[in-house]
Order: C-alpha cells, then structure tokens, then sequence
C-alpha cells in the first residue's frame, strides 16, 4: 500500500495542477484539440478557459482559439444554411398556388379528410427555425466571450 | 506532411520506450510502484509533443468543413480569405507545414 504513495500524490498533485490551471499550455491545447476532433464544442471552451484563467495566452494557445473560433463558424454556417432552406419552404408556401391547394385541402377536410399535415409541419418548421437561431445566439456568445478571455 | 508525421511519430515512440525504461529501473531500484504518477507526468509530456500534429489535424479538418476541399485542392484565393480570418493560424500553418 505505501509503495502506491509516491504514484498517487504525483498523480494527485497533476491533476490538482491541471485544475488551477497550471500545467503547460500545450497540455491544455492537447486537451481542446482532443474535445474538438469530438465535437464536443463545451469541452473545448471550457479547457480554453482554464488554459488563459492564470497565464496570458500564449502564440499556440490563441491558435487553438482561432481554431475553436473556426469550429463555431462552421456550425454557424451549417445552421445558417438551414434557416435559409427553411425560410425558402415558408416564403414557398404563401404563394397562391400554395394557399389554394391548402384551402382545397381544408374543403376536403370538411368531408372527413385527416387534418392537414401541411399545416402540422409549418409549426414543427417555425419551431426548428426559432431553434436553430437561438443556436446561432449562443453560439456566436461563446465566440465573443471567447475574445474577451483571451 | 508525410515526413512530419512519421518524425513526430517516431519521436512519440522513442520517448515511450525511454520513458517505459525509466520507469522499469526506478521501480526494480526503489521497489516503489509508481506507474500511475510516472502515467499522469508521461501523458503531459506526450500531450506537449502531440500538440503540432493536433493543430494541424483540426485545422485541416476545418478547412475541409469550410471550403468543402482538402487542404491541398484550396486555390489561393481560399487561403488567403482563410488568412484574413484566422490570422494566426494561418501563419502557424504555413510554418509547421514549411509553405
């Protein structure tokens, strides 16, 4: 049991270290790159500030931020993207074409049809829109929150 | 890249066979089981040697993510759009890779 001593107050002390933030920076950086290549954007962020919480960034330090920077403009975007499809579907469905097969479908419905599932799916549609610009919010909160820590 | 890549891998393998020596003396000197700390120390120290290729790698996938190329197909227009963004990581590309 004593024998283990040495290798638990070393183990303890590095772990203890890493939690003040005291470790090398480019551990830090492994780690952010590490929960990067997972996707696991909290991670990241969370490891970067633990990285700049005693020591001014250093050269690599900020090219890990600039790269998480990169990891949230590409999910931006993506989201971005999508809003635009969405809205696209939306703006579709006020044309007259549109509304007149909706009005005939409710004509049908009047005669016993199911309920329009069209009109279902627009506020499923609405719904994932708000979403994903709430998304987009936070997102772009993490990025500015990550410039004023660095 | 290639060449880099095999460096920095054989250089990780070199340092886990010292390490691991290391190790193996201590414990058949002192008597002393202490793989977990000698661990937690070698992790950090391998983290440290890890991270070029690390940054390279995340870079390069964010680049693909981005441009929807691999990072060797990017025109220059595409680069320097990249470098007028993300300055820094443009000029620590350009050197870890020798451009």
């Amino acid at each position: 049991m004593l024998a283990l001593l040495p290798g638990l107050l070393v183990k303890l002390a590095t772990r203890g270290a890493r939690r003040l933030g005291l470790m090398p920076q480019s551990t830090y950086v492994h780690e952010i790159m590490q929960a990067l290549k997972r996707g696991d954007l909290d991670e990241a962020v969370s490891v970067y500030r633990l990285c700049v919480s005693r020591r001014q960034a250093s050269n690599i330090t900020e090219v890990a931020r600039e790269l998480i920077e990169q990891f949230v403009d590409i999910r931006v975007d993506k989201l971005q993207s999508r809003i635009d499809e969405i809205e696209n579907i939306l703006r579709a469905r006020k044309s007259l074409h549109a509304r007149l097969r909706r009005w005939w479908a409710r004509v049908l419905g009047l005669f016993g049809r199911k309920p329009l599932p069209e009109a279902r799916c627009e506020s499923e549609l609405r719904a994932e829109l708000a979403e994903h610009k709430a998304m987009i919010e936070g997102l772009l909160d993490i990025k500015t929150h990550l410039r004023s820590i660095g | 890249m290639k060449k880099r890549v095999t460096k920095t891998a054989v250089a990780g393998g070199v340092g886990f066979l010292g390490g691991l020596l290391l190790e193996q003396g201590l414990e058949s000197l002192t008597g002393l089981d202490f793989v977990d700390g000698v661990f937690a120390v070698g992790g950090s120290v391998l983290a440290a040697m890890h991270v070029n290729r690390d940054l390279v790698e995340v870079a390069s996938e964010n680049i693909k993510a981005m441009f929807g190329k691999d990072p060797l197909e990017i025109t220059e227009d595409d680069w320097k759009q990249y470098k007028a963004k993300y300055p820094k990581s443009a000029v620590y590309l350009e050197k870890a890779l020798g451009v």
